[in-house]
């Protein structure tokens, strides 16, 4: 069962107006962050030509949806004159999981420094086995034993590179030097 | 003879042989879990083939392709849930085979029927890519130029409820793929002066969280009971073949239908398992049984989904344009390895392609004999909770995107397409466009440029060659034709 039941339609019209003001945004920007190279080899050879196509595109594709949710106005939450506020929240709600997943996936990277790949790792899996509900006896040793594998297979067998540890470093040096290559 | 024999000897090192042993279980594996795609597996081993020898990496990654599409059918007939989403016609008849007790049988026939699929398909590849290749010996870049343009157009028709969607997205890719240090004029593009965007959008990142991360998202907003344990029933796990054979045309049918369907971008295995499908029923003597558990819509949709495996690499072996986002990721590797797709591989690298062709065939033998004899033991893999895998989809799209470049900046550009990618999947807006723009945009607008200095600047250089001018009216007529239906289903 997913978190939100919302209609797609009703979810996708603010994807679409949210494209439409960006690539609208970003042609703007065409001018200044692709500057026109005064040169002899033709209009075809300018740098801003695949940018320009590529937001055009988007820009009048996405205008097209937006003028279609348009008409459908009376029947989203503003045209019913909700409060937006409470809309956008709701939104958010619905998406709490990734959002709080994608938080947490830019801790782990953040950790990785401090406490190396086992231990951040295992503290990454957990909270979102907890997270979801998931957290008990059996998932947890299924997390321990994957990630067993996990070193194994990447740390031991392919030398996946990753910078010393902080944490690494309080343990004396041979320890210290087998921690920051393979766990 | 003789390339047949170096194909052999590359085939015969023992890592090319692990790859593809080891790509097709793994195939087999996402396969028979629902919910878990190819796509964001082979995104995550991506990088990885990139450190292996050329066939290696390339057979990994054909391994989980294929392998996939045969597992799928396993939690489509014993579950009526579709391991991998080509596998949903498998369901309308797999399941009331289960239901009345034969299980076991009807995996038998789809095992069976993939197999065959399978087999049509690698043949097909052998027989149409050196022959096309030969065309593209005359292609100039005008024809290079309006065959990426074609493949995107494709692309975006073949999505047929969501083509604005699509078009959409594929503007997107486009855009995406100009950001970076331009050749040219070595100007900085859309890089916002940030050093790491000099090198433009990388592609692994971008895979790796639009496919994989965006899907772990999806698993871990699960709630409550979502796996449960499929139950494998009934006998005749070897009548696949004697069943066949009594249905030969449909498997014929299937099959032809999924080669001409891989062939043509965007299509793939949805376009054709649905048409052989369809035309299986309207030419069965026994129609009413489709749909209630008819061996011949089990044959209809492994045979034809399997047919495209192989035949969907003709277009990118031969004229080096990948027509769909798991094409976009060999061609990366070709890339790599500077194994540049065309006529000149052909003559260059023989030993690669017949290499290739015969890793095609061992890993449909190796997943054939698999399923076949530890198909008990897999169906426990769908006790596995979506949410657990979900969790280590990330730990895998951490070590996918940053073991390339070992770039802490790369993971956080993957949870960023993750982020839009689980976005899209809520508002039910195809992704795959956004990788195609980003690997055909610079291809088309490379050749364009080299076409239009070329001719001075001149437009009709793209109608004045008959190539060219072929695929030029090919766009016209698919989008004429489009456009005709479209407008035909309004009124």
């Amino acid at each position: 069962m997913q978190e939100s039941a919302e209609p797609s339609q009703e979810r996708a019209s603010g994807i679409y107006w949210f494209l439409l003001l960006i690539s609208l945004v970003l042609l703007c920007l065409v001018p200044l962050e692709v500057p026109w190279v005064d040169s002899s080899r033709g209009w075809y050879t300018q740098p801003m030509l695949g940018s320009l196509l590529g937001l055009l595109v988007l820009a009048i594709f996405s205008l097209v949806r937006v003028i279609q949710s348009l008409k459908g106005f009376r029947t989203t939450p503003i045209g019913r004159g909700e409060n937006i506020v409470e809309d956008v929240f709701e939104t958010l709600d619905s998406c709490r999981t990734a959002l709080v997943a994608s938080g947490l996936f830019f801790c782990y990277i953040k950790l990785l420094d401090l406490f190396g790949f086992m231990l951040t790792t295992l503290l990454f899996i957990t909270t979102l086995l907890w997270m979801s509900r998931l957290l008990n006896r059996t998932w947890f040793i299924a997390s321990l034993f994957t990630l067993a594998a996990l070193i194994l297979i990447f740390r031991f067998i392919l030398h996946v590179w990753l910078p010393d540890v902080w944490l690494y470093s309080l343990l004396p040096e041979p320890l210290s030097d087998f921690a920051n290559q393979y766990l | 003879m003789d390339t047949l024999l170096l194909g052999l000897n590359e085939i015969g090192h023992l890592n090319v042989l692990m790859a593809i042993v080891i790509g097709a279980l793994i195939g087999v594996t996402i396969g028979s879990i629902p919910g878990l795609e190819p796509a964001g597996v082979m995104a995550i081993l991506l990088p990885l083939s990139f450190s292996m020898d050329p066939l290696a990496g390339v057979s990994l990654l054909l391994g989980v392709y294929g392998g996939a599409w045969y597992g799928g059918a396993i939690p489509a007939i014993l579950m009526n849930t579709p391991g991998t989403p080509v596998a949903v016609l498998t369901t309308y008849d797999g399941y009331p085979m289960a239901r009345r007790g034969d299980g076991k049988k009807a995996l038998a026939i789809a095992y069976t029927a993939s197999f065959v699929g399978g087999l049509i398909s690698v043949c097909s590849l052998v027989l149409l890519a050196p022959t096309l290749s030969q065309v593209a010996r005359m292609f100039g870049s005008a024809e290079f130029a309006m065959l990426a343009a074609l493949g995107m157009i494709f692309v975006v028709l073949a999505h047929r409820n969501h083509v604005v969607e699509a078009a959409m997205m594929l503007g997107l890719g486009i855009f995406l793929g100009t950001i970076g240090l331009d050749r040219s004029y070595s100007v900085q593009v859309f890089t916002f002066d940030q050093s790491w965007l000099l090198g433009g959008i990388p592609l692994v990142p971008a895979v790796i969280g639009l496919f994989a991360m965006s899907q772990a998202f999806v698993l871990l907003s699960q709630r409550g009971n979502d796996a449960s344990k499929a139950e494998l029933r009934g006998d005749g796990m070897f009548s696949g073949f004697i069943t066949l054979l009594k249905h030969k045309t449909t498997v014929i049918r299937s099959a032809a239908l999924g080669v001409v369907m891989g062939l043509l971008p965007g299509v793939g295995e949805f376009g054709s398992q649905f048409f052989s499908y369809t035309l299986a029923q309207k030419f069965s003597k026994h129609p009413e049984q489709f749909g209630k558990g008819a061996p011949e819509g089990i044959i209809a949709s492994e045979t034809s989904n399997n047919a495209v495996t192989a035949s969907v690499m003709v277009p990118l072996l031969a004229f080096g344009i990948p027509t769909d986002a798991l094409m976009a990721m060999l061609l990366a590797v070709f890339m790599v390895h500077n194994y540049i797709p065309g006529p000149t591989l052909f003559v260059e690298r023989p030993e690669f392609i017949s290499g290739l062709y015969i890793s095609l065939f061992l890993m449909n033998i190796v997943v054939f004999l698999y399923l076949t004899f530890a198909t008990r033991w897999i169906v426990n893999l769908t006790r596995i909770r979506g949410r657990f895998i979900g969790a280590f989809i990330l730990v895998l799209g951490f070590i996918g995107s940053y073991s390339q470049n070992y770039r802490f900046s790369d993971a956080l550009i993957a949870l960023g397409f993750a982020i839009f990618g689980y976005l899209l999947r809520r508002a039910n807006i195809p992704a795959v466009p956004i990788i195609l723009g980003l690997v055909l945009g610079p291809v088309f607008l490379t050749r364009f440029r080299q076409a239009m200095g070329v001719a001075s600047g001149d437009l009709s250089v793209f109608l004045s060659r008959p190539i060219s001018l072929t695929l030029f009216l090919l766009i016209v007529a698919s989008l004429g034709i489009f456009a005709w239906s479209a407008l035909r289903k309004k009124a």
